[in-house]
């Protein structure tokens, strides 16, 4: 088939723009706001691979198919261009003169900013040196779990404990400082609370406002209002445990472009990492305490890796496939329901998420030249989705797709080239390339030490019926308090038979 | 440039934020036993072969970086592994000499390459050794020469 040419590739019709608000417009039409994945799924079933959006004049094409998918991010250059971020906190930002970080900058100063911290962030090796502090705040949080569980070993507020865990990795790695939200201190505890609580609110007020009509552009209205105090206190805080730290070093500061810097990257280290790694968590933990086999095939495997260490060691995690397998699969069951793993990447440093839709599943370039994709011809510049997720559901790519089956992401052979069932471009949760999240490696090694450590001490078990769905408050949340239970697994067999 | 600059500074004050201040990368340990030099023989994509010197202990990216060998997009990500343009394809023989071992990190990487074969390897995960002076290794096509 001949290569078609951009203007002939299939979308729904385009309306007249109402001012300039066509941006906030509930231009997906039928479908619901809280369901973007439904509405791409539709996109993709009723125009097929490769689908235009055209609004306000700009044009979109959703790309679908993971051949397109690896076209586009192998035409990469060395710095990626991606679609810039419009939303709350970047207008927060911008009125409080704050730089826009990593995620939001393209060129060179992306570039600057990128290059100074990635040798440190990615690179494995230096990301390991970190091990011993990840594993004391993971066995904190065994200790934290097991002093506050209910009877009912349950405990109140997961989502605030997974918080508060997450604020004690990001303040350790960010500023070498404890902040000890998780001991039994009651201002240290009530600290990490406000912060986890703050950012929470950031969150869900950023969601509403995104949903409406942007009066708070024009207006300060009360939503508004409420999002500036919750971003005032979490910056304030985090822009203070910066400078404790850059004056513990005030001696080595050179000039304020790079106490600047230092500043933009340790913010958005120590907050990004407060939104993406904990529902990551939280959807792990239900995705084990619902999946008993799964749960201990990789108990066996912690098991037998682990041993009788304290601490879990990089050699441990370079072992524990299963425990990735695992990790892969909640990414892949997440998605399908919902986008949140790809604003792991997203709101992290790709942070081009929530421009459009209220809930980013997509990760986003202009493209640097021209390409074919599906048979039509992309021009440079376009602005172009890639939205793998909507094969999430589909038995063509994964079969069984409803079940929650972590081999499937098992090699299953040693040739390189035959040792995977899965296409490589259908899930990468933190993208690829020189824009892939700056942060994956410290979120995956946080995440493999805390479910080791976690799994060695309890045993994970979820009440019957009590199902978990999801909620948008700009990323995706789980949509009620996440009822694990933590049953003391050295008292296990006694306590077995009450699991279900 | 700035963080690590800060870094080194920091930690001869033995304090710093861990992030600014963990070890410097890690050179493979044979540098420090051998300054000796090896040769290295990239096989390009439109058929020319380039020939340079190496240290022990140097990567193969580095190795292209350093002596200005072309190759487009290569190394892309500067050895992070965050992408795979760094993709060679080794000789059988001389795969299996290779010392430095593969990590799931890496093997992710190289699932996502374009041309993938047995014998694939990210440049930057591969450091020279004595056993492994004289090899060539082929810069495989890119998905752009496909089209």
């Amino acid at each position: 088939m001949a290569t078609q040419a951009l203007a002939r590739i299939p979308g729904p019709s385009t309306y007249p723009l109402i001012g300039n608000l066509y941006q906030y417009n509930n231009w997906v039409g039928p479908f619901n706001k809280f369901k973007y994945h439904e509405a791409l799924q539709s996109l993709y079933r009723t125009y097929g691979p490769v689908v235009k959006q055209s609004i306000g004049g700009r044009v979109i094409v959703h790309v679908f198919e993971p051949s397109d998918i690896q076209c586009v991010y192998s035409q990469e250059g060395k710095w990626p261009l991606v679609p810039p971020l419009q939303e709350t906190t970047q207008m927060y930002r911008q009125q409080k003169q704050m730089s826009l970080g990593l995620g939001n900058t393209n060129g060179a100063e992306w570039y600057r900013l990128r290059a100074n911290s990635q040798q440190k962030m990615l690179r494995p090796k230096e990301v390991q040196f970190h091990l011993p502090v990840v594993n004391q705040i993971a066995q904190d949080l065994a200790l934290r779990i097991n002093r506050i569980r209910y009877t009912t070993s349950e405990v109140n507020d997961l989502r605030l404990e997974i918080g508060r865990w997450s604020l004690e990795n990001a303040a350790a790695l960010v500023f070498d400082h404890r902040l000890g939200c998780l001991a039994s201190n009651t201002d240290d505890e009530e600290f990490g609370r406000q912060m986890v609580e703050a950012n929470a609110s950031i969150f869900k007020l950023s969601g509403l406002l995104k949903l409406s009509m942007p009066f708070y552009k024009y207006a300060s209205t009360p939503k508004w209002r409420q999002l500036v105090r919750a971003e005032d206190f979490f910056y304030s805080k985090a822009i203070q445990l910066v400078d404790d730290a850059l004056l513990r070093l005030k001696d080595a500061i050179e000039g304020a472009t790079l106490r600047e810097d230092v500043t933009v990257i340790c913010l958005s280290l120590f907050s990004d990492g407060l939104s993406t790694t904990t529902p990551t968590l939280l959807f792990n933990l239900y995705a084990l305490a619902t999946n008993r086999p799964a749960q201990d095939k990789l108990y066996e495997e912690i098991n037998s890796i682990v041993g009788k260490s304290e601490a879990v060691t990089e050699e441990h995690i370079s072992k524990m496939v299963f425990l990735k397998a695992f990790v892969k699969e909640t990414f892949r069951q997440v998605v399908q329901v919902s986008s949140e793993p790809y604003l792991l990447c997203n709101r992290f440093f790709l942070g081009f998420a929530f421009r459009l839709w209220p809930n980013g599943t997509e990760v986003s370039r202009y493209t640097e030249e021209d390409m074919e994709l599906s048979g039509y011809h992309i021009p440079a510049g376009t602005h172009v989705d890639l939205n793998p997720l909507v094969h999430f559901r589909d038995s063509r790519w994964f079969p069984n797709p409803s079940a929650h089956l972590p081999e499937r992401w098992l090699r299953i052979s040693e040739d390189r080239k035959d040792s995977n069932l899965v296409h490589p471009y259908l899930l990468t949760p933190f993208g690829h390339g020189t824009r892939m999240c700056a942060g994956r490696r410290f979120a995956e090694q946080d995440l493999y030490v805390v479910l080791a450590t976690l799994l060695r001490r309890f045993i994970l078990s979820y009440p019957v019926g009590e199902d978990m769905d999801q909620i948008y408050h700009t990323l995706l949340f789980p949509d009620r308090p996440v009822r694990v239970k933590f049953l003391d697994r050295s008292q296990s067999k006694s306590m077995n038979k009450d699991i279900k | 440039m700035a963080l690590r600059h800060l870094g080194r500074m920091a930690m001869k004050k033995c304090w710093a934020p861990r992030l600014l201040a963990s070890s410097q990368r890690a050179f493979h340990p044979s540098l420090a036993r051998f300054d000796q030099e090896v040769s290295v023989t990239f096989e390009l994509s439109d058929g020319r072969k380039q020939t340079t010197q190496a240290k022990i202990g140097q990567n193969l990216l580095d190795i292209v970086v350093d002596n200005e060998i072309d190759i487009d997009g290569f190394g892309a990500c500067e050895g992070t592994l965050a992408c795979s343009t760094c993709h060679l394809i080794f000789k059988q023989a001389d795969f299996d000499r290779i010392q430095d071992e593969v990590t799931d990190e890496e093997l992710d990487m190289l699932d996502l390459a374009y041309d993938l074969t047995d014998t694939s390897r990210l440049g930057c995960q591969v450091c020279m050794t004595k056993e492994l002076d004289g090899i060539s290794v082929k810069v495989p096509e890119s998905i752009n020469d496909q089209r």
